[in-house]
């Protein structure tokens, strides 16, 4: 908070006493009644009360959480002792585009609330900022400013894709879900029918399979399993414009994965890389499917500090997880984190997402130097083991991870 | 790194065409006509006996000074109108109309405060604000009850001062005036002054987003 003379005061005190000084010098009553109503301005503005008090108070969003290019408003009360000149202006993260003004001047008297209605055009976890409200006498003599902070954070999600598909099975639980195991044992799935031997429980004997073939058969069934899915998301960088931008497309794979695999009762972890490290353990459930979503909401670009986090603790992943990394394999940090995690013995599978065309005054050698550097980083990850899905621009991400359960049996390789 | 797809001269056009506009509706307010009003009109008054040169010279000086005022929003700025403005009531009283009657020059000096205003709103508006009728109405109030109380007040000083022909009945005056603005200036501040009042904040600048609470981290 703080409060100071304005300008008009100066301007009333230089001109009214002025004007009075100079009629006493000069014996003449004419200047004076020129800096009359100066002096007016000052003495009715002070017997109204300097420096006049409004709070904000009670802030309110229709809707915490919106998805991108839904409107929303915000609103917030004002409340004052007496009828005051009151500007209220409300400052908005980028993510967040006011419809209407976000400055409102007014007279405010007793409690009076303010709507702004606000557009989210990008998706994040962001919500109005600061409320600035600043008082004024009547006649603009003296103001008071004060600045409210607002903790309402408004969570834009990207519109996200249903998947039908999963990242296939690498190392089981021993939890029922919904992937296939490899083994045989009590499931759904059919596996194979064959003649009873030696040794089989006798309730595994088909009883109408027996009766046509004249002899004891046996079906066998695949388990249903569940796995771990690791997911990490590179915010070392954001390249691209408006929606179509790399870090935007990686955060909408790794909702609609973590969401696919928690609804399959697998268990779903979350490594962001970018500024350090940040975890979120890998567990089960509708609530964790809201921290998973709510983490990657909060994902931004932030530049990196010397002594940032560069690896995941060894204790923070369950042993069997599958890594699935969502990145444009641009920043040697998480480069180098993915090479770690596979030297763990953990598969990574890796989606890259298309990076935008540059901007047409960049070069075209800089651009060559660009992609060979960037392809040269894939290869590199590629023979260490870890499984890149290039992800182009137009294709859905349904699309992607049809083409990895169809590759991935092919290129899986021991750690 | 979000990068813009238009091209810079499509940009520098934008921005081009933008300013324009932002000018044109800044010309276009009511509070801005009035405010040009009040230059011209005492420009024209102060500098009608010189001829018409001096007349358009005066007029000139008025409209880029004011211009300038509108454009910038600057406090020096709007110190040197009110100023300018002052000076032209001064000339347009002595040169034009031979002197005029002291309760006519405080209505005159009224306008120079009321430009003031004008120039303020003018400027709340040209940054987006959205300006309630309730602002004008209160505004005019004020500024018309100054202009009221000044004029009696000149007028009352006058018909004592005609009994006593001197103007030493403005010595009361300003001695209470300048115990009263001595009193606001010294003790109201100290008394109420935070650690903070020191920092002035501009409408529209930008306050850093306030650092993550516990909370907060604990809920993502």
């Amino acid at each position: 908070m703080s409060r100071h003379l304005t300008h008009r005061f100066w301007i009333c005190f230089f001109v009214g006493w002025g004007g009075l000084a100079i009629a006493l010098l000069s014996r003449s009553v004419e200047p004076a009644a020129l800096g009359a109503p100066f002096l007016a301005a000052l003495a009715i503005s002070l017997a109204d009360g300097w420096w006049p008090v409004a709070v904000a108070d009670n802030p309110k969003v229709s809707s915490p959480r919106v998805v991108e290019g839904d409107s929303l408003e915000f609103s917030i009360e004002l409340q004052t002792t007496k009828r005051t000149w009151t500007e209220l202006e409300i400052q908005l993260p980028a993510a967040l585009v006011p419809l209407g003004s976000t400055r409102l001047v007014t007279m405010v008297d007793g409690t009076t609330r303010f709507t702004i209605p606000i557009r989210a055009d990008r998706w994040g976890a962001a919500g109005p900022e600061w409320a600035v409200v600043t008082t004024r006498d009547r006649l603009g003599v003296s103001e008071r400013v004060a600045r409210y902070p607002i903790h309402i954070p408004v969570r834009v999600h990207p519109t996200a894709e249903r998947l039908n598909s999963l990242v296939p099975l690498y190392r089981e639980r021993p939890v029922t879900g919904e992937h296939r195991a490899r083994s045989k044992g009590p499931g759904s799935e059919l596996a194979e029918v064959r003649p009873y031997r030696f040794g089989d429980p006798v309730r595994m004997v088909h009883p109408r399979l027996t009766a046509r073939r004249g002899s004891p058969m046996v079906i066998e069934r695949h388990p249903d399993r569940s796995s771990d899915i690791v997911l990490l998301v590179d915010s070392a960088q954001d390249l691209g414009v408006d929606l179509n931008t790399t870090l935007r497309w990686t955060v909408t794979a790794a909702m609609a994965l973590g969401e696919r695999h928690l609804r399959a009762q697998d268990r779903v972890g979350l490594i962001d890389v970018g500024r350090g490290v940040r975890w979120v353990p890998a567990r089960l459930g509708r609530k964790h499917l809201h921290t998973v979503i709510d983490a990657l909401l909060s994902t931004e670009v932030l530049p990196r500090r010397q002594n940032d986090m560069g690896y995941v603790p060894p204790s923070k992943l369950p042993k069997s997880a599958t890594i699935v990394a969502i990145s444009p394999l641009l920043s040697e940090v998480t480069l180098s984190a993915l090479v770690d995690l596979r030297s763990r013995g953990h598969e990574i599978l890796v989606i890259k997402p298309a990076i935008p065309h540059p901007e047409p005054h960049i070069g075209p050698l800089a651009r060559r130097i660009f992609r060979v550097g960037n392809e040269l980083n894939e290869r590199w990850l590629q023979e260490r083991g870890a499984i890149v899905i290039p992800w182009t621009n137009g294709d859905s991400l349904e699309h992607v991870m049809r083409r990895v359960v169809r590759n991935l049996g092919r290129t899986r390789h021991p750690v | 790194m979000a990068l813009s797809t238009r091209s810079r001269t499509g940009q520098l056009a934008d921005r081009f065409t933008d300013a324009i506009l932002r000018h044109l509706r800044m010309l276009t307010d009511p509070e801005s006509m009035l405010g040009w009003f009040i230059v011209t009109l005492w420009s024209v008054l102060a500098g009608i006996d010189g001829g018409v040169v001096a007349m358009l010279i005066l007029v000139g000086i008025g409209w880029f000074v004011h211009g300038v005022a509108v454009e910038t929003g600057n406090h020096v700025m709007l110190w040197l109108t009110t100023a300018m403005l002052l000076i032209l009531i001064v000339v347009a009283s002595e040169v034009t109309f031979d002197g005029l009657p002291p309760v006519l020059l405080a209505a005159a000096g009224a306008t120079a405060l009321v430009h003031n205003e004008l120039v303020r709103l003018n400027y709340a508006r040209r940054r987006d604000a959205s300006i309630d009728r309730s602002v004008y109405h209160g505004a005019g109030l004020a500024l018309g009850l100054a202009a009221g109380v000044a004029m009696v007040g000149v007028a009352l000083t006058q018909v004592l001062s005609e009994a006593a022909p001197r103007p030493w009945l403005w010595m009361p005056v300003a001695a209470g005036g300048l115990l009263v603005v001595g009193y606001a200036l010294t003790l109201i501040p100290i008394r109420g002054a935070t650690e903070a009042s020191r920092e002035r904040w501009e409408p529209g600048n930008r306050i850093p987003p306030q650092p993550l609470r516990q909370e907060d981290l604990d809920r993502s």
